[in-house]
């Protein structure tokens, strides 16, 4: 159970590394598959990319992100640390995506298109008749569950990896996520376009 | 007969667990924290006593868990790797650890 909360006080490096880079395989493979795609560094989107494309979004997120946390450890941290640590452990905080590509099926892609389009017809003053799907509701409590998962082992991934704690890593790792936030969202939105 | 038996067993697990109880070194004074000094030595051999006044060595500040990582530390080499393998810990969780005693050693030498 230990392991499972805090994975990355027991495991680093190559281990999370390659177990992330299977994550990853399997979310492009899900996202392909489901017809959603990435963008930034924790938005999903509803697309059909290729797979090489969607594999470009989702490396581009991921690179980005840990090479700006990686930049930053070096750069405060007073311990050596490895970029295949920081890579590794920001690969496997990436499994908390692959449980939201395998939860789609609930509130699939193609429910998404129709209730936006559904909520774009919607005259402003008969907004509040809009009632959202149950799908809708149980979806987003999962992502948001989710979520937190995800930046509690992103956050966690970082501070062990980098030796950092406190108000200052806390407030070093936001800024470089809104950072990659910016950069990832730039790449993946050009990439949706022009690799083939 | 049966109870007697018992309670010789449970007096002989008594004095054993006693026996293997260790002691460890106090480095702060119970009473103001501050840094204790050895004032006796005794040789258990040959009965031979010095006093003074000695400073305890640098790593022996150190908290017990501290000093058995250093000692594995050596033990292992110097190998961080091994160290991690054989605590069932990652590499950096272990570096961190040794980053935390090197701050602490730095501190008492100061």
């Amino acid at each position: 159970m230990k392991k499972l909360l805090d994975p990355f006080t027991y495991f680093s490096g190559g281990t999370t590394l390659s177990v992330g880079l299977l994550v990853m395989a399997g979310m492009v493979a899900i996202a392909s598959a489901t017809g959603q795609t990435f963008r930034g560094v924790i938005s999903l989107g509803i697309g059909d990319l290729s797979y090489l494309r969607l594999a470009g979004q989702l490396l581009a997120r991921w690179s980005i992100f840990s090479g700006l946390l990686y930049g930053a450890g070096r750069w405060f941290s007073k311990s050596r640390i490895r970029i295949v640590d920081i890579a590794g452990n920001q690969a496997l905080a990436k499994l908390p995506w692959l449980v939201l590509l395998l939860c789609s099926p609930i509130y699939p892609p193609e429910q998404i298109t129709s209730d936006v389009e559904r909520l774009q017809n919607t005259n402003l003053l008969e907004l509040s008749s809009f009632v959202p799907s149950t799908a809708l509701f149980v979806y987003t409590t999962i992502a948001l569950i989710l979520l937190v998962w995800f930046f509690a082992w992103s956050w966690r991934g970082f501070s062990i990896a980098a030796n950092l704690r406190g108000g200052r890593a806390v407030g070093l790792y936001i800024g470089c996520y809104l950072l990659a936030e910016v950069l990832a969202g730039w790449c993946t939105h050009a990439l949706a376009g022009s690799i083939g | 007969m049966i109870l007697l038996k018992i309670t010789l067993f449970l007096f002989r697990k008594q004095i054993k667990k006693s026996m293997e109880t260790k002691k460890n070194l106090p480095n702060a004074c119970p009473s103001c924290s501050a840094q204790l000094h050895v004032a006796a030595l005794h040789c258990p051999t040959c009965e031979t006593r010095i006093e003074g006044d000695y400073r305890l060595p640098t790593l022996l500040l150190l908290p017990t868990d501290d000093q058995r990582f250093v000692l594995d530390f050596i033990l292992c080499s110097g190998s961080l790797k091994e160290m991690a393998s054989r605590m069932g810990l990652s590499y950096p969780t272990v570096r961190n650890r040794l980053d935390d005693i090197i701050n602490r050693l730095k501190s008492y030498e100061q």
